[in-house]
């Protein structure tokens, strides 16, 4: 990734003019069942009056600056069943609140870097292809080799990170990631012993069925026992389907025929739009 | 747009009773005459007030739902909390220019089950701000505030270090720092 360390995270941030959410804004809420923060730019330190929300079952973050402290997420943990983190910029920031987040049933991380975010890592240096102030992990090369042998540039292979292990996994039903990320997280995706869906959010970049990866996501899918639907979304902004890597999803269903595979249709923004594969999760 | 919204008005008061759900999106070009916009911006409360001050054609048939685009002129919200029957308020992508004042007089929503809620979030008294009764809540913030606040910053990160959209994590001050390496 582009960005690198909470603690720049944090440098960053420390320049920035942020507003305050005042305290009584989330106190006093006993009844509130699903929070949406859009777009905030609103300090950490000032959302932690979440933890009061003791009814909260969803929680959604989208195209947040900043999170919730890890804390107050952790004591949304015996009521919250599903969160959704749309467009977030620091995925390293994100994956440590997600790990907090133990009982959920649902999970949908969308890590994107839009169209024109592709642009902008075009135009980098070979060295900010980092990730954590070290050179980006193995599995990113791969992704960054595959893209170049069908571009020859190198592009948004960048967005290659994995969740992180631990007990939130255990309790997962539905989980909705973008594919490289589920690319990068099958091995620790074997640990979700309750998984029944999968949601991949299908990249422009056909490349990726060619991944040293792939046969071992596709083992993942074919194996993983409770698994019964893989659903794909196309980003709403596409030019085209990735007809080739849609090929070489559906191959998976031939190893397991009681797969069911089905396309969700984009919303015309994923910006201001939840996946519309979470509404049908939880319609 | 102004004759319609006046119509609207006369609407509401002959006829707001069996309104219901009410979705505002009123614009108009922006080289609008002032005296124009200066009405219209009088006339978008005096609807909400129409409406706030009949009493539903039948017990439990107020106006439930009030939406109001981001396009719509909105000076103040004072005119939202006389609408006691509302259940769902959906009032989005207002920046912070529009003070958002909850306090004393929010909790007389006592039907307020889902609200969405932009602009400049204030509370004004110690209690707390929204309603107990709340089961759903969107809060939505304004970043492209902090971005053209930071507008002025970004130079002189560019003259302290070359590398500085390593220590970055917001994409779109990135993409400009990078704009002014190149």
């Amino acid at each position: 990734m582009i960005v690198t360390s909470r603690l720049d995270h944090e440098r960053v941030g420390a320049l920035m003019p942020r507003p305050l959410l005042p305290k009584q804004v989330l106190a006093g809420l006993p009844a509130l069942r699903c929070l949406e923060l859009s777009e905030s730019n609103y300090t950490s330190a000032s959302l932690a009056g979440m933890s009061g929300l003791t009814a909260l079952t969803r929680l959604v973050l989208t195209r947040c600056y900043d999170f919730p402290p890890a804390a107050a997420m952790a004591a949304l943990a015996p009521s919250l069943l599903a969160s959704e983190v749309h467009s977030v910029d620091d995925d390293d920031y994100l994956f440590d609140r997600v790990q907090a987040l133990a009982g959920l049933e649902s999970l949908a991380m969308d890590l994107g870097f839009d169209r024109s975010d592709d642009a902008l890592v075009m135009r980098l240096p070979p060295t900010a292809l980092m990730y954590n102030n070290v050179p980006a992990p193995p599995p990113a090369k791969l992704l960054i080799s595959a893209h170049e042998r069908t571009t020859g540039s190198p592009g948004s292979a960048l967005l290659l990170s994995a969740p992180p292990a631990g007990p939130y996994l255990h309790s997962l039903r539905c989980l909705a990631l973008p594919l490289a990320t589920a690319l990068a997280a099958h091995p620790l995706l074997a640990h979700a012993g309750q998984l029944h869906t999968l949601c991949l959010q299908l990249p422009d970049m056909e490349a990726f069925y060619e991944l040293p990866l792939w046969p071992a996501f596709g083992q993942f899918v074919a194996t993983h026992p409770p698994l019964r639907r893989l659903l794909y979304e196309v980003a709403s902004g596409a030019s085209d389907c990735p007809f080739r890597l849609l090929n070489a999803l559906l191959a998976l269903k031939e190893r397991r025929p009681a797969l069911q595979v089905q396309r969700l249709v984009s919303r015309s923004s994923r910006m201001y739009c939840l996946p519309t594969c979470w509404g049908r999760m939880h319609p | 747009m102004l004759p319609r919204t006046r119509a609207l008005l006369r609407f509401l008061v002959q006829r707001g009773e069996h309104v219901r759900s009410l979705q505002l999106d009123i614009r108009g070009p922006n080289d609008w005459p002032e005296s124009d916009r200066h009405e219209l911006l009088g006339l978008l409360p005096a609807c909400l007030a129409a409406r706030a001050v009949q009493r539903p054609a039948q017990p439990g048939s107020g106006l439930s739902c009030l939406s109001i685009s981001a396009e719509t002129p909105l000076l103040c919200t004072s005119c939202l909390p006389p609408l006691t029957g509302m259940e769902e308020l959906c009032l989005p992508g207002r920046d912070s220019s529009l003070k958002l004042r909850l306090g004393n007089s929010w909790r007389r929503l006592t039907a307020l089950r889902s609200a969405h809620l932009s602009g400049q979030l204030l509370c004004t008294d110690d209690g707390p701000g929204l309603l107990p009764s709340l089961t759903r809540l969107c809060i939505e913030g304004d970043l492209n505030a902090t971005e053209s606040e930071l507008d002025g910053r970004v130079s002189w990160l560019r003259f302290e270090s070359r590398e500085v959209y390593y220590l970055i994590a917001e994409r779109r001050l990135a993409r400009q720092c990078v704009s002014q390496l190149a």
